[in-house]
């Protein structure tokens, strides 16, 4: 069957860690043409292969890296992969997209997606190859990596490239991964897969390294077509469409955001932030740019380096007093919450402070909000220094949380507690420390305002993974005139599920969300990419009944691992105090408010009033 | 009247400025009424105060604004018609966009080559 695909192998490679073990499953074109790739099959493959309730760190949790059918393509943006699990941080689908060579070198591994199952008896790395048509199965090595324990994820990269070759290709965990730090990242390239936990995921399974290198191709049904659409598509990417993440990449957001008084700050306590002009990525630009840098086959280049200056002198220097500066990249999400969250207007201490998570394999929204949970705690004389190891942990006390960011990668002291998440460490301190415990399902929020982005609010509550920005970015709509983004009515649900649907839909192809302004219409250009490389006689109206599909199948899938109505809300400090500042003051979110706009999203899916999906769409889906 | 233009994200990189306060007049329309000023005017009094914007920001003919930019006003508002009325001491934000919707994109901007052309 294999061969008459393209654009996909047709087929899984599953690993056994527990029995060193593994096996080529085929995979129907009619389950890759019902779900797409990517996040839509890591949600199918997931469902697919774990037992209900399975412990998110227990052996039989699935962890699943997945590729697309465009990767591997002339398209630009396309270099990208799905890692999905069940989460440790909110029990529900945990699934993670990164940018990389990895992703190309998935592709060319001759699978459309590994499913790592099982626990190896000791610390492994397992190296994946598989060279071409020319050998009738891959070769899957399991290399002890006792010797790796501590390494950063950098580290473990390298000295696996060390062992293996510089043509592979690895994907990683540094010290929170291992110490199952429930917001642990996958690191791969300097990139990481950031949020909902797989990293803790990979940890539990003794798994240090994950290492790819193939030689397979795939070919696409209309090459000649599909290059002169990507030579379009390249040439709008440079041009004014792109001009935001080029010139200054993400971290444009925060100054934009604290003008429209949406940027969370002091544990969302405030909508401004004071320091917001010395964080800003304006003035980030202009004191302190180097470069920029793109992901694997990507021409937009959103990546910002930024000049830091660390104030020691280098290792191994001559001594002469010169600082050692290095370069780090920096986006919004992680400047939001490693900056005005903790109540820090130190763009070299941030910027510090971002590049040790990536070093540690920490979710920077995560760490963020966890600490900002407990710096809030500490203001209201809920956690005593004693219960935090001494620390005088007020809001913008850098030291302070230099030194919780190291513990939480420990799990020492208090930061065992905090590597727990904001929503486990407040169920265990209790006092009404859940009032200000920031996440949705367990994950913490990003940096987006919800009392000043209602139909964003509604993305956030109903959002599959949690509190996420990307995988129903509602905030699209607030950032326009489509609607009044201070007001909130019924008709919120069906823009959070077109929204929904059409992330899924990018999420699986896969496409980097900065093109999409890029498509003349994107249902339109969704199939036409998808057709040129299938050969598929797929169309818009198909494109959007596979977004619904998937974005069912996680919702699917949530239910059968104990979701109830009361999961999709907000944290009560949302819906119980207005806003404080900024040019949204006195702004509330009500219960009614966001209750009526859930309900208007359940409408708008076919859903039951309680948010339970019908017979018939199981059906439909076969499950 | 006068206004307030505060540049943000790229456009603040091109003028090599924070903000630029503009003054209008009064406009009177083709049948004798006078109404206030508009946004449209905003923007020509801010192409003419920050050279370096027509082009990349506003377009060198109407001064609209480029694909790709936002305007709001005072921190709350989405504006996306050029004769929207302004008030005395307004402040408009001129916002590189981060996501879609309304933006005041001047005529000949739009694309001429379709992605899809089988």
């Amino acid at each position: 069957m294999s061969d008459r695909l393209c654009g996909y192998h047709g087929r899984i490679l599953v690993v056994d860690l527990t029995r060193q073990a593994w096996q080529v499953e085929p995979l129907p074109a009619e389950m890759l043409r019902s779900v797409l790739g990517g996040t839509g099959l890591a949600t199918r493959l997931l469902y697919d292969l774990t037992p209900p309730q399975a412990d998110p760190l227990g052996p039989e949790n699935a962890l699943l890296f997945v590729g697309s059918p465009l990767v591997g393509t002339p398209l630009t943006t396309t270099s990208k992969f799905t890692v999905a699990a069940r989460s440790p941080l909110t029990g529900f689908i945990g699934d993670s997209l990164s940018s990389s060579h990895l992703a190309l070198e998935l592709k060319r591994c001759g699978c459309d997606a590994v499913v790592l199952l099982g626990a190896a008896a000791r610390w492994s790395t397992v190296a994946i190859s598989w060279v071409g048509p020319e050998e009738a199965q891959p070769t899957v090595r399991f290399h002890d990596a006792s010797d790796l324990l501590g390494y950063d994820t950098d580290a473990t990269a390298a000295a696996v490239r060390a062992q293996l070759g510089g043509r592979w290709r690895v994907a990683s965990i540094g010290p929170a991964g291992e110490a199952l730090v429930r917001y642990a990242t996958i690191s791969n390239d300097g990139r990481h897969a950031g949020r909902t936990g797989t990293g803790a995921v990979m940890g539990s399974k003794r798994l240090k390294a994950l290492a790819l290198c193939g030689g397979w191709s795939v070919p696409v049904a209309h090459p000649e077509a599909l290059a002169a659409t990507a030579e379009r598509l390249r040439e709008r990417s440079l041009g004014p469409d792109t001009a935001k993440y080029r010139e200054l990449g993400t971290v444009a957001n925060l100054l934009t955001f604290d003008r429209l008084g949406t940027l969370p700050t002091r544990n969302f306590q405030q909508a401004t932030f004071e320091g917001a002009e010395r964080l800003s990525g304006e003035r980030l630009h202009t004191d302190r740019y180097v470069r920029r840098t793109a992901c694997a086959n990507c021409t937009i280049g959103c990546e910002q380096l930024f000049r830091v200056s660390n104030g020691k002198r280098a290792a191994g220097g001559n001594g002469a007093g010169q600082k050692h500066q290095r370069s780090r990249r920096l986006e919004y999400e992680t400047l939001f919450a490693l900056g005005p969250l903790l109540g820090i207007d130190d763009p070299d201490f941030v910027l510090h402070l971002a590049a040790r998570c990536d070093e540690l394999g920490m979710d920077t929204i995560s760490t963020g909000g966890t600490i900002a949970w407990a710096m809030e705690g500490a203001e209201r004389g809920v956690l005593d220094r004693g219960a935090l190891d001494g620390l005088d942990l007020r809001f913008g006390n850098k030291k302070a949380v230099a030194t919780l960011v190291e513990r939480i990668g420990s799990r020492e002291g208090v930061g065992h507690l905090l590597a727990e998440g904001s929503r486990r460490a407040a169920a265990h301190v209790g006092h009404g420390s859940a009032d200000w415990a920031m996440h949705v399902k367990g994950l913490e929020l990003p940096g987006y305002e919800p009392r000043s982005l209602k139909t964003m609010a509604l993305g956030l509550a109903i959002g599959s993974r949690g509190a996420c920005h990307n995988r129903v970015p509602t905030y699209e709509a607030d950032f326009s005139t489509q609607v009044d983004r201070l007001a909130a009515d019924a008709t919120r649900g069906q823009l959070a599920a077109e929204a929904e649907d059409r992330e899924a839909v990018m999420d699986s192809l896969i496409l980097c969300k900065f093109i999409r302004k890029c498509l003349d219409n994107f249902d339109d250009d969704a199939a036409h990419f998808w057709r040129l490389v299938t050969g598929w006689d797929v169309d818009a109206a198909e494109m959007r009944q596979v977004g619904a599909r998937i974005s069912t199948l996680k919702k699917v899938y949530n239910e059968r691992e104990g979701w109830r109505r009361a999961d999709d809300t907000l944290p009560p400090r949302l819906l119980a105090e207005p806003l404080p500042d900024g040019p949204a003051s006195g702004t509330a979110l009500t219960q009614v408010e966001l209750d009526s706009m859930i309900a208007g999203y359940y409408t708008a899916r076919g859903w039951s009033a309680g948010g339970r999906v019908p017979a018939h769409q199981r059906r439909e889906l076969g499950v | 009247m006068r206004c307030t233009v505060e540049l943000l994200g790229v456009a603040r990189l091109r003028a090599a400025r924070r903000a630029v306060e503009v003054r209008l007049g009064e406009r009177c329309g083709d049948h004798g009424g006078c109404g206030s000023a508009t946004v449209a005017d905003a923007l020509t009094a801010l192409a003419a105060a920050c050279p370096a914007l027509v082009g990349p920001v506003l377009t060198p003919d109407s001064h609209a604004l480029c694909t790709g930019y936002l305007l709001n006003r005072n921190g709350r508002e989405f504006i996306d018609r050029a004769d929207a009325p302004l008030a005395n001491g307004d402040r408009l934000l001129l916002i590189s966009s981060a996501a879609g919707g309304g933006r005041l994109v001047a005529p000949g901007t739009r694309r001429k080559k379709k992605l899809r052309h089988e």
